[in-house]
């Protein structure tokens, strides 16, 4: 079943258009995830090794380290821990 | 002595591990080493990083993991940052030759049932310079018939940097450590001064259909405490007069990524997208946009080749020369770094990696041994693009990183 939508309160309530904005875009993917429904025997392909986001884990955070080393910014990966190594 | 103790026991768990598959659902051992390599004439920088894990799982709710990592570092940096206005005096750029050896060992376990699990994890670093102590949770859970997932993980370090004992001293007459000599010991010259790191990490991954699936990672981060290099001086008078690098001693960060892996029939190629914003409030703004693609070329040989483009605005106090009089209220004037990562600039990144498995059949066992094993290979070359960094106005040359790796994983 499909999530549903809370009712929108108008703007002289206080609600501002970007956060009504937000929540519209929140709504559409709740009911977007709702309506994705992919069986476990459609499976086979998302199962595979090529198609996993962490299948290389450990190696990509080899690499992260590294571009770590060499850029300014981290994040959108796993969570960092262990040591500077910031030669 | 502590460290020595950490390896003991990661041996001891290995053994004990080792011992455990005929009893457990499976154990794996994997790997690797990664080499990092600036192939310039002045630097020669080079980190051999092997590493070492192992995990096996005793029942089929818990997973116990270890790990040993390793970081070699030889080169040689440059210890003074001056700007361009002083490139007619010599030698005011000085290179100091950098050998160091940092071990990483890991140990945790995750408890999984139906829908949801959590992961634990302890990790202490140690160098000559620098020492981390860090524990991390995770946890997670799926839902709508396994078509989304949602973890919220955090993160917190206890480290320790090495520094001259001067705390006491107006930050432009600090100076730089030349040594590490008698870091961590009662030696008075040096000190160890804290540095706390906490991140944490929400990701949500939502299945679409049969062959397209994306993750939302929104992560961030504060760091509080010592955050320049001890041993970097900046030039920041006329004259020469240079002090100990100097950063605010906080940094929030945040990041949101955007990831997505489609497969495509017609070229049966795993392709895959990854977008990320990050900001902090050191004022440093970031993109990164990357493409990757995967294929099998042998049903046991997969191929990977990606590109990356990362591009960054430099933080509020950088300045490739900080001897022009800034107002001492503002940020260049408060704050100096020769840092290289702080300095605008735009990075290209561009590899491939092939990986080969093999499978044994039902009960089988693969050389005798092994129900899975894979052997991966890589390599990734890295080339920045300095917009407003030099070395007294003269452009670094070590600006190409050669990053080849090699894995080797057995499940039993």
């Amino acid at each position: 079943m499909s999530p549903r939508c809370p009712g929108f309160r108008s703007r002289k309530h206080g609600l501002v258009p970007a956060r009504s904005a937000m929540l519209s875009v929140l709504c559409a993917l709740l009911t977007l995830m709702g309506c994705a429904a992919v069986r476990p025997e459609q499976r086979a392909i998302l199962a595979d090794r090529i198609m996993q986001f962490g299948a290389n884990a450990r190696g990509q955070a080899a690499l992260e380290h590294a571009l770590e080393n060499r850029e300014g910014s981290l994040g959108g990966g796993s969570v960092q821990v262990g040591g500077c190594g910031c030669n | 002595m502590q460290l020595r103790h950490l390896i003991a026991g990661l041996a001891c768990a290995s053994v004990f591990l080792s011992a455990l598959p005929s009893r457990s659902q499976m154990a794996e051992v994997d790997l690797r080493t990664q080499i990092f390599h600036e192939p310039s004439t002045r630097s020669k920088m080079t980190v051999y990083t092997p590493e070492v894990s192992i995990s096996a799982a005793p029942s089929q709710a818990l997973r116990v993991f270890a790990s040993y990592q390793a970081d070699a570092v030889t080169g040689a940096s440059e210890s003074v940052k001056a700007g361009p206005l002083l490139s007619a005096t010599p030698d005011i750029v000085s290179r100091a030759s950098v050998r160091d050896f940092r071990h990483i060992a890991s140990g945790g376990f995750s408890l999984e049932r139906a829908h949801t699990r959590l992961n634990a994890s302890y990790t202490h670093g140690t160098e000559n310079d620098y020492r981390s102590n860090s524990f991390a949770v995770a946890a997670g859970t799926d839902f709508l018939q396994r078509n989304a997932d949602v973890e919220i993980g955090y993160s917190r370090g206890f480290d320790e940097v090495c520094s001259l004992a001067q705390r006491t001293l107006p930050v432009t007459l600090r100076q730089g450590l030349d040594t590490s000599d008698g870091c961590f010991t009662a030696d008075e010259r040096v000190e160890a001064l804290p540095i706390s790191i906490d991140n944490f990490r929400v990701a949500w991954t939502q299945t679409w259909t049969p062959v397209l699936t994306t993750q939302f990672i929104f992560s961030g981060g504060l760091q509080h405490g010592f955050l320049g290099n001890p041993y970097r001086q900046v030039v920041i008078g006329p004259t020469g007069q240079a002090a100990q690098e100097n950063h605010p001693d906080d940094r929030i960060r945040t990041a949101l990524a955007f990831r997505l892996k489609y497969y495509s029939r017609l070229l049966k190629t795993a392709l895959g997208m990854f977008a990320r914003g990050y900001r902090d409030s050191w004022e440093l703004q970031s993109l990164t946009y990357e493409l990757q693609a995967e294929r099998y070329v042998q049903p046991w040989l997969a191929l990977l080749v990606h590109g990356r483009v990362y591009v960054q605005s430099g933080a509020s106090f950088w300045s490739d020369d900080y001897t022009g009089g800034e107002p001492s209220t503002g940020p260049r004037g408060q704050f100096w770094s020769g840092d290289r990562e702080l300095s605008p600039l735009t990075t290209l990144l561009g590899g491939a990696r092939l990986t080969g498995t093999w499978r044994a059949a039902g009960g089988a066992r693969w050389a005798g041994a092994f129900r899975e094993f894979s052997v991966g290979v890589s390599l990734d070359l890295l080339q920045t693009f300095l917009s407003d960094f030099t070395w007294a106005g003269e452009k670094p040359d070590d600006t190409v990183v050669m990053l080849p790796s090699l894995s080797a994983t057995g499940s039993f």
